[in-house]
């Protein structure tokens, strides 16, 4: 039972990712088409409705006030995994296996422009740039599938089967996340296993063969939980993925690891755990997500702050963590998902600090959110129960304001389809 | 039935007021009769005290009597040798008749061209003793045994008039009867004969009562006759025998139960389904809009469906094939064989089988290309595809004995049903680019039935107790790396899960032995005022095992999870007063449900410890109703009812699956306050013209609405949604000439969510409006006396909808709204009565339209079946 919360969790962050990171630096210098047809500009919303299904709203502006995002398009299953030049990527609307790219037209009207149908949902779709973007085919997961997201055509495969994976346990890729000509991919198991090690393999897109892998052994990391493309490449060339500890809450913290410029493995020295320098004694859940630079170079992150009170009673009366039965474990995760105990922080990577953005009100910690930045703003979600509200937060001055709130669907989040991820 | 009554004819005023009892029957007599027939005994008793026995020779047991009397009653020493409880003797002098009380009941009211009543008229079947004379208020009823009759009326100032009748076993036929003056230029004599379905149409309680008999010779299935009620969308998700979604006024799923014969048809584990069980075993299905009777609901929030299986207790023999496209082939085979006049055996059979390869249009097909770098890789292409792997084989036998006129039992049915269903599962949900092509499933079930009926203290109370026992074992094979296309082609790619539906691998069987009580208890306190209680009792047990299912740690020790059982025990308590007031002009119907279950299963939560723990929930809820209708003229009734209705809910839904879904213990009932209010107009002319208008209006306010709530991996079913749903419907009947007949149903309804995030929104895949108008016309005589042709055109519409939650079909994604469906069916019979035989052709989709069933799943395009009936 605690192996089915804890994959429930896994896949709740993993999935919770795609949604969380937005981040323009793309270091691509491929040219982009011009596509006088479809908008480049503007957002897209995407929400639930109870029964299920999505629907997704175009905005040529950002809203104001309070706005209603529940009279947009409705799919069957659209999950935006990546845009690029206007357009997104995403799970096939009307369910089937797949990729799609949808696009708005001139009208604003939501479409799905072409797709690549798979025989099995998709898991993780990625896009470089305009010419080359990744996928992996559940029906071959060791191999990476590569696009022209432009013709959105497969063009070519990376036979990745020699990257390691431990024991027999079937894997899939949590992410990519490029860095030149490379594309780093953290793996997980598809069968929802976690495992102890952050194992990370590499290939290069312009041999389309695989490179190499690395590790960081030990230390319980739970799934990986990257979020996108290059959001966690610094402007040195430093890349920065996050991992998510472990899940079940025994005195292993979620961690920061870098691989610095120039070298393919993830450095040893470099601990670095934003949960636990936020508040030292948040053993059970020092969690954080979102993690992106910004394009001033800052980084950001949602952390989280403290262990919701009573969590802590249901522990005490237990006599310690390790003493939960199964229903009071599940009751635990409950009240973490849905507490709000997660703080928009600024972190510096090389000092390892944590630093809370006053003005942004906690948050649920495992909604999905968004995070973009517009005219050297940053949007920062938050999900409270009494509503779902975009904060604007400017880097550099530090001045924050709430920018417009969110209505008409469940678990509402906002995109900038100029700003790619 | 013809009858010889050694009767000698009495006068009509003899029989409405009968004989008093005479000495005779109190005279104290010693006889003895050793391997006697019953009639050389009452001859031997008639020559011994030289007195006169009239009786029906007909009616007459094949018992043998060896029996000594001392001093005995010679009332109650023809009583045992006539061995039939259901009898009572009349005397008059030295004459002694035995009179059947194995008769059907007739009430009606006669009145005259303008509604009045019409006072101290004679109303008699013609040829027999049977009859009344009406009260002051016009009305009359009488008993008679079953047969044909003409049924009479005469009264002074007033046109005689007769009209062929038919009365049933035990049945209750409801009369009205119009009579014209002398003094009218329109002399005519209208005479009503309802049917069991049509009374049941005009209770105080809104149901649509569907007569199959009509339909009996055609080759269609019960969810196409379905189909052409008010209120009710049958949907499926493939041909026959592929699962079936009922929506009735908006509801769906677990909240509209059907019932076979009164019962809940999950009892028969899933061997009974709606779209397998042919027209011909049906006699009718009643259709409960909201409000449910005591003595059929349960725990049905949104109204149900009652099958009532063929119940003749003539002999009789019907047997019908049809063969019909994708190679379906349908036998039935109904009887009833009278043993003697207490005793019967009869059965209900049908064998079901079809390929169900029908062609869906413009479907996506996966195909494996080599992508440009030489590695495999996919397209998807648009075809037109036939379906495969989706064979249905059915079949059900019922043997049932039926024994009358017991000392302890009016009546006595032992019954005993097998039924097997084999089922290649094709896919269920929305067409997507691969196929599923090896799951299978089979179910086998076993039950038992009794059913006793007894009446007491002369009819004023009667009881009614229904049991059944039931075996299930459905066993399912999804445990296949292989994947297939719409072609039929299994690709090199292997599915990863080593299963089509499944998440893992399964070879699951599981058993479940069910059992279900229904105790019924009728008390007439006067004619117009009766009580009814009824208690139903379920218990249900299941377990099974998966041999390649996952496995929990108990102890250390690896144990299947399905081996675990889980029990669920429920009781509905339903009491109801029935009264009439106003001469029977109102009709009120007050009932009171209480509802209790109790549920016990492994608790997953505590689970992979050192021993199984087990969890138990239990609720006591209450429902109340009410229903009323007045006759406001002979041809016209308003009525109106109500019920706060409760549903259950089921084990999956408070315990899980041990799987995806998680327990919540929390979980509370369903609730709905269902309202209808209708009105019908009804007028009858000379040479069978009529016309029929109904017009009803229904509002449902749905509370606490189960539904699962996703948490990625995992399901939780909450409470939450709220749904306020209203429609209108409209059913018009007319028969403008003799043989034709033409009827419309149009219904337009809404269900919209009433709270949280989609508040505004239709609850989605729920057709909002939908009509169907069609037209019967009968050639009688044609080619040779007595031999009919029958010609039918039916046209179903349904309006667009969305299958997602959407606040405006206009701006909705039209990728997902279903489309406007226009379906015309048509089918011609030929019936050769003398012979009993009948042919019928119906074509299905006569323009082959492009039309859906759940979810967008493609319907067959034209398609025809071809059909046999013999009968005698």
């Amino acid at each position: 039972m605690r192996l089915n919360s804890t994959l429930t969790l896994a896949c709740l962050l993993s999935l919770l990712m795609f949604f969380s990171a937005c981040s323009d630096d793309d270091d691509s210098s491929v040219p982009e088409p011009d596509d006088p047809v479809n908008k480049r500009t503007g957002f897209v919303s995407h929400g639930f409705t109870s029964s299920g299904s999505r629907i997704m709203k175009y905005f040529e502006e950002l809203p104001t006030g309070t706005v209603d995002i529940s009279d947009g398009t409705d799919f069957v299953n659209p999950t935006i995994q990546s845009v690029h030049n206007g357009a997104l990527f995403t799970r096939r609307p009307d369910g089937s296996p797949g990729f799609s790219k949808m696009v708005v037209n001139a009208g604003g009207e939501i479409i799905e422009e072409a797709f690549i149908p798979l025989s099995s949902p998709g898991i993780g779709i990625s896009v470089r740039d305009s010419l080359t973007g990744v996928f992996e085919d559940p029906a071959n997961p060791d191999i990476i599938r590569v696009f022209n997201p432009t013709t959105f055509e497969v063009t070519g495969s990376i036979d990745m089967s020699a990257g390691f994976v431990p024991g027999d346990v079937p894997q899939q890729y949590a992410a990519f996340i490029f860095r030149g000509d490379d594309v780093f991919a953290p793996i997980t198991g598809s069968d929802g296993t976690i495992f102890t090690d952050m194992i990370v393999h590499q290939a290069n897109l312009s041999t389309n063969t695989f490179v190499g892998d690395t590790r960081r052994e030990g230390n319980g990391s739970g799934s990986i939980t990257p979020s996108g493309s290059a959001q966690g490449l610094d402007a040195a060339g430093n890349l920065y993925l996050p991992d998510v500890g472990n899940l079940l809450g025994d005195d292993i913290s979620a961690r920061l690891n870098k691989i610095p410029a120039g070298s393919s493995q993830i450095d040893p020295t470099y601990v670095f755990e934003p949960g636990v320098t936020l508040n030292p004694q948040n053993m059970l859940f020092p969690l954080f997500f979102g993690f992106r630079f910004l394009e001033s170079g800052k980084a950001i992150a949602l952390v989280n702050s403290e262990i919701p009170q009573e969590v802590q009673d249901i522990i005490t009366d237990a006599g310690g963590f390790a003493n939960l039965t199964a229903e009071q474990f599940v009751q635990v995760q409950l009240i973490v998902v849905e507490a709000e105990t997660g703080l928009w922080c600024e972190i510096e990577v090389d000092a390892m600090t944590v630093t809370p953005i006053d003005g942004i009100p906690v948050t649920k910690l495992f909604d999905r959110f968004s995070v973009f930045e517009y005219n050297g703003d940053a949007y920062l979600q938050v999900n409270a129960a009494a509503e779902s509200a975009l904060y604007r937060w400017n880097p550099t001055t530090g001045a924050v304001s709430k920018a417009f709130v969110m209505t008409g669907l469940n678990v509402p989040v906002f995109y900038n389809i100029a700003e790619d991820f | 039935m013809l009858r010889k009554f050694l009767i000698v004819l009495f006068g009509i005023g003899c029989i409405q007021h009968g004989y008093g009892q005479s000495d005779i029957l109190l005279r104290k007599v010693t006889i003895s009769f050793e391997n006697q027939s019953v009639k050389e005994a009452l001859n031997k008793l008639k020559k011994q005290e030289n007195c006169f026995l009239i009786y029906a020779d007909d009616e007459i047991s094949n018992r043998i009597v060896n029996q000594k009397f001392e001093k005995a009653l010679l009332g109650e020493i023809v009583k045992k040798i006539w061995g039939k409880s259901n009898m009572t003797l009349k005397a008059s002098g030295n004459t002694i008749r035995i009179i059947s009380v194995q008769t059907g009941n007739l009430k009606g009211r006669v009145t005259d061209e303008n509604g009045n009543p019409v006072p101290f008229a004679s109303v008699f079947l013609q040829n027999t003793t049977y009859g009344a004379q009406t009260d002051g208020n016009g009305n009359f009823s009488f008993s008679a045994p079953p047969g044909e009759y003409s049924l009479a009326i005469s009264m002074l100032g007033y046109r005689d008039g007769s009209k062929k009748i038919l009365v049933t076993e035990n049945g209750r036929l409801n009369v009205s009867i119009t009579i014209s003056s002398f003094d009218e230029e329109l002399r005519e004599v209208v005479v009503i004969g309802k049917t069991e379905a049509k009374t049941i149409s005009e209770e105080a309680i809104t149901i649509s009562s569907l007569d199959t008999k009509k339909f009996q010779d055609q080759a269609l299935g019960t969810e196409e006759v379905l189909k052409t009620t008010t209120g009710l969308v049958v949907r499926q998700s493939g041909g026959l025998g592929s699962p079936v979604s009922i929506n009735l006024n908006g509801f769906s799923g677990n909240a509209v139960r059907t019932y076979y014969d009164g019962i809940p048809m999950e009892v028969y584990g899933n061997a009974l389904r709606l779209n397998t069980i042919p027209i011909d075993a049906l006699e009718r299905v009643d259709v409960y809009k909201g409000v449910m009777p005591i003595d059929v609901g349960t725990d049905a929030l949104g109204g149900g469906l009652n099958l009532v299986p063929v119940n003749q207790s003539d002999d009789y023999l019907r047997t019908s094939y049809s063969v019909g496209s994708f190679n379906t082939h349908r036998i039935t085979f109904n009887g009833l064989k009278n043993l003697s006049s207490r005793t019967s055996l009869s059965t209900i059979s049908y064998l079901n089988y079809s390929d169900n390869d029908y062609e869906m249009r413009d479907i996506p097909s996966l195909i494996e290309i080599e992508l440009p770098d030489g590695s495999p890789g996919f397209e998807e292409e648009r075809i037109n595809a036939r379906r495969f792997h989706d064979q249905h084989i059915s079949g059900f036998i019922e043997g049932k004995l039926r024994i009358k006129e017991l000392k302890w039992a009016d009546r006595l049915e032992l019954a005993v049903v097998y039924s097997k269903t084999a089922d290649e599962i094709h896919n269920a949900g929305a067409i997507r680019n691969t196929a599923i092509g090896e799951v299978e499933r089979e179910i086998d079930v076993f039950s038992q039935r009794v059913d006793y009926r007894k009446n007491f203290f002369k009819d004023k109370i009667s009881a009614r107790y229904f049991g059944v026992l039931s075996h299930t074992v459905d066993k399912i094979n999804d445990s296949t790396n292989n994947m297939y296309n719409w072609r039929r082609q299994i690709l090199d790619i292997t599915n990863p899960f080593g299963a089509e539906i499944s998440g893992a691998p399964s070879l699951l069987q599981r058993e479940n032995l069910g059992t279900a009580h229904r105790l019924k208890l009728t008390y007439n306190i006067t004619r117009h005022i009766y009580v009814k209680v009824t208690d139903y009792y379920r218990y249900t047990r299941q377990k099974g095992e998966d041999p390649l299912g996952e496995r929990i740690a108990i102890d250390g020790e690896l144990t299947d999870p399905n081996s675990l059982p889980s029990t669920l025990n429920r009781n509905i308590f339903g009491a109801e007063l029935n009264a009439n007031f106003f001469e029977d002009k109102l009709s009120t119907i007050t009932f009171f449900k209480n509802y209790f279950y109790q549920a016990e299963s492994v608790d997953i939560f505590r689970l992979g410890g050192s021993q199984l723990e087990f969890s138990e929930i239990q609720n006591n809820s209450n429902g109340y109703g009410f229903a009323l209708k007045y006759q406001l003229h002979p041809t016209v009734f308003i009525r109106t009812s109500v019920e706060q209705a409760i549903r259950i809910p089921t084990e999956t839904e408070i315990f899980g699956d041990l799987a995806a879904i998680i327990p919540n213990f929390d979980l509370e009932p369903e609730e709905s306050l269902n309202w209808n209010v209708g009105a019908q107009f009804e007028k009858r002319f000379k040479n069978d013209r009529s016309i029929l208008l109904n017009v009803s209006g229904f509002i449902r306010n749905r509370e606490n609405l189960i539904r699962p709530r996703f948490f990625f991996d995992r399901i939780e079913f909450i409470n939450e949604a709220v749904v306020d749903g209203k429609g209108i419907e409209l059913a018009v009947k007319i028969s403008p000439l003799k043989n034709l007949s033409l009827q419309g149903n149009f219904t337009s309804q809404s269900n919209e969510i009433a709270a949280g995030i989609d508040i505004g929104s239709e609850v989605p895949n729920i057709p909002l409006t939908f009509y169907n108008v069609g037209a019967n016309y009968r050639i009688e005589d044609l080619f040779k006396p007595g031999n009919s042709l029958q010609l039918s055109w039916t046209y179903l519409f349904v309006d667009r909808f969305s299958i997602n939650t959407v606040q405006d079909l206009n701006t909705a994604n039209p990728d997902f709204i279903v489309p406007k469906q226009h379906v015309h069916n048509a089918g011609v019979s030929y019936k050769l009565k003398p012979q009993g035989l009948a042919f019928s052709f119906n074509l299905q989709n006569v323009f082959n339209a492009e039309i859906f069933d759940n979810f967008r799943i493609p319907r067959p395009g034209i398609n025809y079946a071809f059909k046999i009936n013999y009968s005698f």
